[in-house]
């Protein structure tokens, strides 16, 4: 599959998605100008892990974990939409006999980022680990 | 500074682009780090601050500004911040909003169900919004939002939103 590297801006965050890496990493804050145009290849991405999900079974199932890590400092509200997408196809994936983790990281003190996590894992039927990162 | 000094954080007065978004958001941004708040403190003003400068982003090229251009402030006074913004709104949008805003003072309670119930059913319209940045607003908020619409004519208003943080 292909490998999807964007670089982090003031406004966008770096998305890492590399299946034969196992890095798959959101990074920095997401209040993207056209929301739309920065999260769709994410999403086109996403269904293509799906339609290959026996592929990626094969490397990651039993002890080979999956790792999705969730690290934005902010998103604002229409990133909050693509954020429940892409969980959802995360999701998808695990049902699929993936063997996946979600770490949802929040800063020190971002107590709402972590209810926000809580919120998003209750939605999307899934346990999140939850880490503090520190400056 | 007194009890009762109102210290201006950010005002900005005129239309709005994004590039000028991210300048004013710099600008809260250096502005929070000198004030020694909590992390908390400061991620919700910044975050009803994005909230309403988009609001004001996507509504300004839909309607003529006239002589009442979009307004963004950001205040502090007797522990409280307190974030206003004014922008022209059409008659659809004043009754959505009234609808909305009604909806989350009489739910402040429970605006996190509120919030996770929304963003299950909301899509993402053409203007690129999931018309969810209200109800982030609502989250944040400390007080019932006040708000209020000066009618200019027959077909717009002038809203005003005030949320104290």
């Amino acid at each position: 599959m292909e490998i999807i590297n964007i670089t982090e801006t003031k406004a966008t965050p770096s998305i890492v998605l590399d299946i034969d890496s196992g890095t798959f990493e959101i990074k920095g804050c997401s209040r993207p100008e056209n929301v739309r145009e920065f999260f769709m290849p994410v999403i086109n991405w996403f269904e293509g892990a799906i339609e290959n999900a026996d592929t990626i079974k094969d490397k990651y199932s039993n002890d080979s974990v999956l790792n999705f890590d969730f690290k934005l400092s902010y998103f604002n509200s229409a990133s909050a939409k693509f954020i429940l997408d892409i969980l959802l196809y995360i999701n998808q994936l695990h049902q699929k006999g993936i063997n996946i983790k979600i770490n949802w990281h929040y800063e020190e003190g971002d107590e709402d980022m972590r209810d926000v996590g809580e919120e998003l894992a209750e939605m999307v039927d899934f346990e999140f680990r939850y880490n503090v990162m520190k400056e | 500074m007194t009890k009762n000094t109102e210290n201006i954080i950010l005002s900005h007065s005129g239309t709005l682009d994004f590039d000028r978004v991210n300048i004013l958001l710099d600008k809260l941004q250096h502005e929070l780090s000198i004030y020694s708040e909590t992390t908390i403190c400061k991620k919700r003003i910044y975050s009803t601050a994005v909230e309403a400068l988009e609001n004001i982003l996507r509504h300004t090229g839909q309607n003529n500004v006239g002589k009442l251009p979009p307004h963004f402030s950001i205040t502090k006074k007797t522990g409280f911040y307190t974030i206003e913004s004014r922008n022209i709104v059409t008659k659809t949008q004043q009754k959505e909003l009234i609808k909305k805003l009604e909806y989350i003072n009489n739910n402040s309670h429970r605006i996190n169900k509120v919030f996770a119930e929304k963003l299950k059913t909301s899509h993402i319209s053409e203007e690129g919004g999931a018309g969810l940045g209200i109800y982030i607003i609502g989250k944040n908020a400390s007080e019932k939002i006040s708000y209020s619409f000066r009618e200019i004519n027959e077909k717009q208003s002038y809203f005003c939103l005030k949320i104290m943080i």
